[in-house]
């Protein structure tokens, strides 16, 4: 075991390293190796278009897909552990259909002007963000720790209700916009900018960090909430810290990507199955098979049917439904 | 195709269990009475404008979903026909207009939850006529359109409301317009990327659509002509590697020409495209894209515009 | 001069979900000692315990462990001088003994050879060695009682305090373990159910029932046939010579090396 972490790291670095690097050769465009080269050393051969589709589209691309791999993959191991589930993933306090709601919302109903001005990655953040403010107020209660059942209730009850809101959206809208809706829905990486990818790195780094040092807490809360006081750890609080977490990296995800589902829920499970439940190990493997993940996937989806792109929802849900099942009976086993 | 052939004599069969003039659809099929119908429900743009450049708005009961405004020679008629919805209204609507007869532009107005089968109707007393075009089964995706549905729709429903001189000069002048645009086609060798809506991914066009025709008869050649349907989503990078000489911005309520010409020159790599940099845009309403009356229009004022382009 | 006790309880209350689960109880343990909290079902002993690891805040009194008040107390400093063996359930999943054993030690901030070397021997206690990597979720219910117990023994801390340590486990186990906490001199509060350990481990007892402590004393005093029957509610002929654990305390046996790879 001690020595085999390392080498599973260093392989799941290898493997994103080259699924990056994939993911910027190959695309719905085709380039001969020759334009790929010439392309990427900036030698003055290189065709402006083709260019610019590499560095303007491609790589940032590439880098946001990594990131939000790595991002929601680290949020729902967290969300594992906080609420002792092996079926929690990121998008359980209500942070999905919030967002969803503020995003198909503005899509089809907010006039053209408004939405290029605040964007719809920003109102799906906030929609995210009220959503987890609801679910939140709805199971906390004065003088009491957090329960993680009421939790997850709440989280529950709240999504049902912003998916009445975004199916009232979708039913009222015209169909044109809800076309353009729906595939936010799916989650997609097209449209990434440059400027979306520091913000996703410094949450991620941030998030990441404050994760590692807490690793040895978090590790003691998985032995249940009364063994994990017992070593010292305040476990009210480190749920608290979770859940903003969370939000920030799956609020940061949406916004850029859409939803994006099943990495925060099979990735976390997968890392586990490898390296044991020791965060330490847990969240660095998790991060990066995540990463590696989705950036494949958005890699297919872009090559499968070109020049169509499909919306990664679509791939995803057919490859984790596989592990999705094992992962069912492996719960079902240990009840 | 061999179902078609199996399902044509049965619908044959059902027709003509009645009396008076016939006519054959498999697509939604129709039966009329001895008399023309005289209160007619017209769903959608194509068919409220096909009444009414035949003249017949006196034998109008209502209209609904109209996608945009009528256009400026028929507006005075069209105000006098009650607008029942602005979808598609709810079935007891439609039989508290005591209509005789319903006009769709898209067969999905028969479906479940919109106006229900149109056997039903039928059973009724009402018939029904779907607009050729919209009919998937005479018209599979792959093959491009013509301009046949157009006159094959003004032909049936000058026979069903017996205004068949009426029909005929209309038909006749269509095809008139038609051919003098494909006559100076101003689009004839360059390419075009058709722009309907959407930012991360655009929505445009395949091979086969009503959109993909106005192309075609202005002599324009389709980017993503390659492609199977009417519409499909094409990721930008198709649009940046063919470079097109040409932008087509389709106008409509739900995106307008000016935002989709602001996102492509706002976008670090899209403004780079030829075709945007010299400002070679040009602009064609959506209904203007439909098989119905406005597509001559359609093609008459994209012909101009690239024309004026050179 | 008496020595200042290591660990007191003043007037301790704690009311929970609207009821009084405990009112006004004080203790005290000197260095060394062990105390046995005794008493029937629902008498409020789990929740003392429970104030005493952070579970649950007192609503009246003081608690000092070497005369500091416990709010002047970090978190992790109280764990490390007082540590406790809980009941819970957890997710055990990708977990083994070696890594909750290790769980517990990491906050100590040991050097790896010792941790190591504390863990195989807390191991070889709980005669968990064979199965120190075997998933968790795997283990019965004494074999994961007898882990966190292995857990607490390679923490070591000052005061050990214990709820129902003797759950799941066999006479075997509950004399190795338990033997092993007296032999090496820590403080220790335990509640009990079993008289006949009681009897072996405790110098003093304190009786609780419905949430106040009727009666402390002696261990010796407090097994008699009179004060059981009454804190019981049972009318039984015990005589002091009820079954007794008799014999010196058992010696560690030496740690077996872990299947090495």
């Amino acid at each position: 075991m001690q020595a085999r972490f390392p080498i599973l790291l260093g392989l799941s670095l290898l493997a994103l390293a080259a699924v990056m690097l994939a993911g910027v050769l190959w695309g719905t465009a085709s380039l001969t190796w020759g334009q790929r080269a010439a392309i990427l050393t900036g030698s003055g051969e290189a065709p402006r278009g083709l260019s610019l589709i590499v560095w303007e589209w491609r790589i940032p691309r590439v880098l946001a897909m990594a990131l939000i791999g790595a991002g929601l993959s680290l949020a729902g191991a967290l969300m594992q552990t906080a609420l002792r589930n092996p079926m929690a993933d990121p998008y359980l306090m209500g942070l999905s259909s919030g967002a969803s709601a503020a995003a198909v919302g503005a899509i089809i109903w907010l006039p053209a002007s408004v939405t290029a001005v605040l964007g719809v990655p920003l109102m799906a953040f906030l929609g995210a963000g009220a959503a987890f403010a609801m679910t939140l107020g709805l199971s906390v209660r004065r003088g009491e720790a957090l329960d993680p059942l009421v939790v997850v209730l709440s989280g529950v009850a709240i999504s049902l209700m912003f998916q009445s809101l975004t199916a009232f959206f979708l039913y009222v809208g015209d169909p044109h916009a809800t076309r353009s809706a729906l595939g936010w829905l799916m989650g997609t990486g097209a449209g990434t900018e440059w400027q979306e990818v520091p913000m996703l790195a410094i949450g991620l780094l941030a998030a990441a960090a404050a994760a590692f040092v807490k690793a040895g807490d978090l590790d003691a809360t998985l032995l249940g909430d009364e063994r994990a006081e017992a070593l010292g750890v305040d476990t009210g609080r480190l749920r608290l810290l979770i859940f903003f977490g969370t939000v920030i990296l799956t609020g940061l995800a949406v916004s850029v990507a859409g939803i994006v589902g099943f990495i925060g829920l099979i990735v976390p499970h997968m890392a586990r199955l490898l390296t044991g439940a020791r965060h330490q190990r847990l969240l660095p493997l998790s991060m990066v098979l995540g990463a590696a993940i989705l950036t494949a996937a958005d890699l297919l989806c872009r090559i499968l049917l070109a020049p169509e792109e499909l919306p990664l929802g679509v791939l995803l849900a057919l490859f984790a439904a596989p592990p999705f099942i094992s992962i069912l009976r492996g719960v079902r086993r240990a009840a | 195709m061999n179902l078609l052939k199996t399902l044509a004599p049965l619908c044959l069969i059902g027709c003509m269990a009645n009396a008076g003039p016939v006519t054959i659809d498999i697509c939604a099929c129709s039966h009329t009475s001895d008399a023309p119908p005289a209160r007619a429900v017209t769903l959608n743009q194509q068919p409220t404008e096909v009444m009414l450049a035949l003249g017949l708005e006196n034998r109008m009961a209502g209209t609904a979903y109209m996608d945009d405004d009528i256009p400026a020679q028929w507006r005075d008629a069209y105000a006098k026909v009650p607008v029942l919805a602005e979808k598609y209204p709810a079935s007891e609507v439609v039989l508290a207009a005591e209509a005789d007869f319903l006009f769709a532009g898209f067969s999905s107005a028969f479906s479940e939850d919109n106006l229900g089968a149109a056997d039903k109707w039928r059973g009724l007393g009402i018939g029904t006529y779907v607009a050729d075009a919209s009919c998937k089964s005479f018209h599979p995706k792959d093959r491009p359109l013509t301009v046949e549905p157009i006159l094959k729709d003004i032909e049936t429903i000058g026979k069903i409301f017996g205004v068949e001189d009426r029909a005929a000069e209309l038909a006749a002048a269509t095809m008139a317009r038609l051919e003098a645009v494909k006559g100076r086609a101003a689009g004839a060798g360059q390419t075009a990327f058709l722009y309907d809506s959407g930012d991360d991914t655009p929505f445009s066009i395949g091979c086969c659509g009503g959109p993909a025709l106005v192309a075609e008869t202005v002599g324009l050649e389709n980017i993503s002509g390659d492609l199977e349907g009417a519409w499909v989503d094409l990721a930008w990078e198709r649009v940046v590697a063919a470079d097109p000489d040409v932008i087509v911005l389709i106008e409509a309520d739900w995106s307008s020409a000016a935002e989709k010409r602001a996102y492509m020159e706002a976008d670090p790599v899209l403004a780079e495209l030829t075709a945007v940099k010299e400002g070679r845009f040009v602009t064609v309403p959506f209904s203007q894209t439909l098989l119905g009356m406005q597509f001559a229009d359609g093609v008459e004022s994209l012909n101009a515009q690239l024309a004026a382009l050179k | 001069m008496p020595l200042e006790p290591i660990l007191e309880i003043r007037n301790l209350s704690v009311r929970a979900g609207g009821k009084t689960r405990v009112s006004d109880v004080s203790l005290s343990c000197q260095a060394g000692e062990i105390l046995g909290l005794l008493g029937p079902n629902g008498a409020g002993k789990t929740t003392v315990l429970r104030t005493l690891y952070h579970a649950v805040r007192p609503s009246a009194g003081e608690i000092r462990l070497k005369g500091r008040l416990q709010q002047d107390w970090s978190r992790a400093d109280w764990s490390r001088t007082l540590g406790a063996l809980v009941q819970g359930s957890g997710l055990l999943t990708g977990l083994t003994p070696q890594d909750i054993v290790g769980i517990g030690l990491r906050p100590l901030g040991l050097a790896r050879m010792d941790q190591q070397r504390r863990t195989e021997e807390a191991l070889s206690l709980a005669g968990l060695t064979e199965k120190a990597e075997q998933n968790a979720e795997s283990l019965s219910g004494g074999e994961l009682q007898r882990c966190y117990f292995a857990q607490l023994l390679a923490r070591d801390p000052e005061v050990y305090v214990l709820d129902e340590p003797t759950n799941h486990l066999d006479l075997h186990y509950q004399l190795v373990l338990l033997d092993e906490v007296k032999r090496r001199g820590r403080t220790a509060l335990i509640t009990l159910h079993d008289l006949p350990v009681a009897k072996r481990y405790c110098d003093r007892i304190a009786m609780m029932q419905s949430g106040t402590v009727s009666r402390s004393g002696a261990a010796a005093d407090m097994l008699s046939g009179a004060v059981i029957s009454s804190v019981y509610q049972v009318d039984a002929g015990f005589s002091g010579q009820a079954f007794s654990i008799e014999g010196p305390l058992l010696r560690p046996q030496p740690a077996q090396m872990l299947r090495s790879g």
